[in-house]
């Protein structure tokens, strides 16, 4: 229950205790008694905070969800324009197929010499693949 | 009001169905209805264990309601007591099923006329007793049954093993990482000389409880199970007991400073102070992680413990004395042993709390947080 107090507060947690959940039947050795105990523990606890500490980048960086990121970085390389309606439509791709879409348009309306890439210029793009 | 119930330990049933399931060849009826069979599930996909869950549910349906279990009960006993020859069977009420006030130890003489293997109702208050308690309760009512049994039949031990041993009492079935603290545990016994007699309730047969008493000592790592049963036989046989969870590098120095003493008030002569040393300084990391600089980057961090008696109190010891880090607030769900649990953290935290309610302790978690600066918290059970 705690581990989830401690998301939704953004506080990281180790588990030390039952209630158990299948998480604490790990397959690999992970004794909490005497001297391998102790190690484990230490473990347990520095790398709780260790995860505290890259919560920070993690917000500086833009958090683990990648799209949007990947999406910045795909257009900073591009020397084509997009309209506005174009970028628009261009977002309502699920994300993991978008980058290869875009790089798919480009591709068409740089054979075509077309500068600027509208809506019409996707679909176009798209009718070409026989998507 | 409060609405989530068992929420950290379980009800009473669950704690028996622990201790019956981690026996070998012992099988659980439970007089219940159906809905409170939930613990297969917790065995199967939890514990992911290799083994059908030897319980059975002796349900409690419209026809029981109209005219009574004992017919019904007494006939799943003895079916199971046919089918699977188990050495013992274990019947088992639930809070539910408890209401009924059938004599379920009415029914359990009856199915012992016919059952060949033994046959037990577990004796446990539903209404008063938890997951933990019941569970530190049956495992005492077995070994108690079984010591009586050889004693009857002269069948106990005389004397002690020739060499030091031990009994480990605790380890059971759904327990928090016991299956590794258990191979821990007996490395440490084999490195420190001593024969390990006998590990109960995990994988043992209810026929070795006869030899219980000719260990030297018994050692109870936690808190929540098996000192009901080390009391028994300390009472029965004089058999001396240690008590000290060996989690962390100051406690389980203490626990084999104990043994040790344990041992040469019986005639031995061990000196543990040099493997102590070893192990500390050389052996394992943590003692020289926490003097490391990576370690010093905890000092002063703040945390929350929360969690069973010994785990909680064994995370607050180890964080404040061995890693530097100030414990705020330390707390326990284990509300019928308040007392120990303040005993053992009081000087190690700002602040103790003793509690069940979810929500209490998420409010707790969430005013310290505004309080402090630097905020992580540790050792929370999860759900």
């Amino acid at each position: 229950m705690e581990r989830h107090v401690g998301k939704r507060l953004r506080i990281p947690c180790g588990v030390i205790s039952s209630p158990i959940h299948v998480q604490d039947f790990p397959i690999g050795y992970k004794p909490f008694l005497a001297y391998e105990g102790t190690n484990q523990v230490a473990d347990l606890v520095y790398n709780s905070f260790t995860l505290g500490m890259e919560d920070h980048l993690l917000e500086i960086f833009g958090g683990h969800d990648t799209k949007e990121v990947i999406t910045k970085g795909m257009s900073a390389d591009s020397d084509m324009n997009w309209t506005k309606d174009a970028q628009a439509e261009l977002n309502k791709v699920p994300g993991f197929v978008r980058g290869k879409i875009k790089r798919n348009t480009e591709k068409f309306a740089r054979e075509r010499s077309l500068s600027e890439i509208t809506v019409e210029v996707m679909y176009a793009a798209k009718e070409a693949v026989g998507a | 009001m409060k609405l989530a119930y068992w929420m950290y330990a379980g009800p009473a049933h669950i704690g028996t169905l622990r201790i019956s399931s981690s026996f070998k060849n012992v099988h659980a009826i439970m007089h219940a209805p159906i809905g409170d069979d939930y613990f297969n599930v917790m065995r199967s996909m939890l514990e992911r264990d290799r083994n059908f869950t030897p319980v059975t549910i002796s349900s409690v349906d419209r026809n029981v309601l109209a005219r009574g279990s004992q017919e019904k009960v007494v006939d799943n006993i003895t079916r199971k007591d046919a089918e699977e020859h188990p050495d013992l069977i274990v019947l088992t009420p639930t809070c539910t099923s408890s209401i009924l006030q059938e004599d379920l130890g009415n029914f359990v003489q009856r199915a012992q006329l016919d059952a060949k293997g033994d046959v037990m109702l577990a004796d446990v208050n539903h209404y008063r007793y938890n997951e933990l308690q019941a569970a530190d309760r049956t495992l005492q009512q077995i070994v108690q049954y079984y010591i009586a049994k050889a004693k009857k039949k002269g069948e106990l031990p005389i004397g002690k093993t020739a060499n030091p041993s031990v009994n480990l009492i605790g380890i059971s079935s759904l327990g928090f990482h016991n299956q590794h603290d258990c191979i821990e545990l007996k490395r440490l016994m084999a490195e420190l000389g001593i024969e390990v007699n006998a590990v109960i309730p995990e994988g043992a047969s209810v026929h070795e409880l006869k030899n219980l008493p000719q260990a030297w000592f018994n050692l109870v790592p936690y808190r929540e199970i098996g000192l009901m049963s080390a009391q028994f036989l300390q009472e029965e046989f004089g058999m001396p007991f240690v008590d000290i969870t060996p989690m962390g590098v100051v406690e389980t120095a203490r626990c084999i400073r104990k043994i040790q003493t344990t041992l040469n008030a019986q005639g031995a002569n061990v000196d543990y102070e040099s493997f102590i040393e070893n192990q500390t300084l050389y052996v394992s990391q943590a003692a020289w992680f926490s003097r490391s600089i990576d370690c010093q980057n905890l000092t002063g961090k703040k945390a929350v413990v929360f969690g069973d008696n010994t785990h909680a109190a064994a995370m607050t010891k180890i964080l404040a004395r061995e890693m530097g880090i100030h414990v705020v607030m330390a707390g326990t769900y284990c509300k019928y042993d308040e007392k120990w649990f303040r005993e053992q953290v009081s000087e190690y935290c700002d602040e103790v709390l003793i509690s069940d309610d979810n929500g209490a302790i998420a409010d707790a978690i969430a005013r310290h947080r505004t309080l402090c600066h630097f905020w992580h918290t540790d050792g929370t059970p999860c759900g």
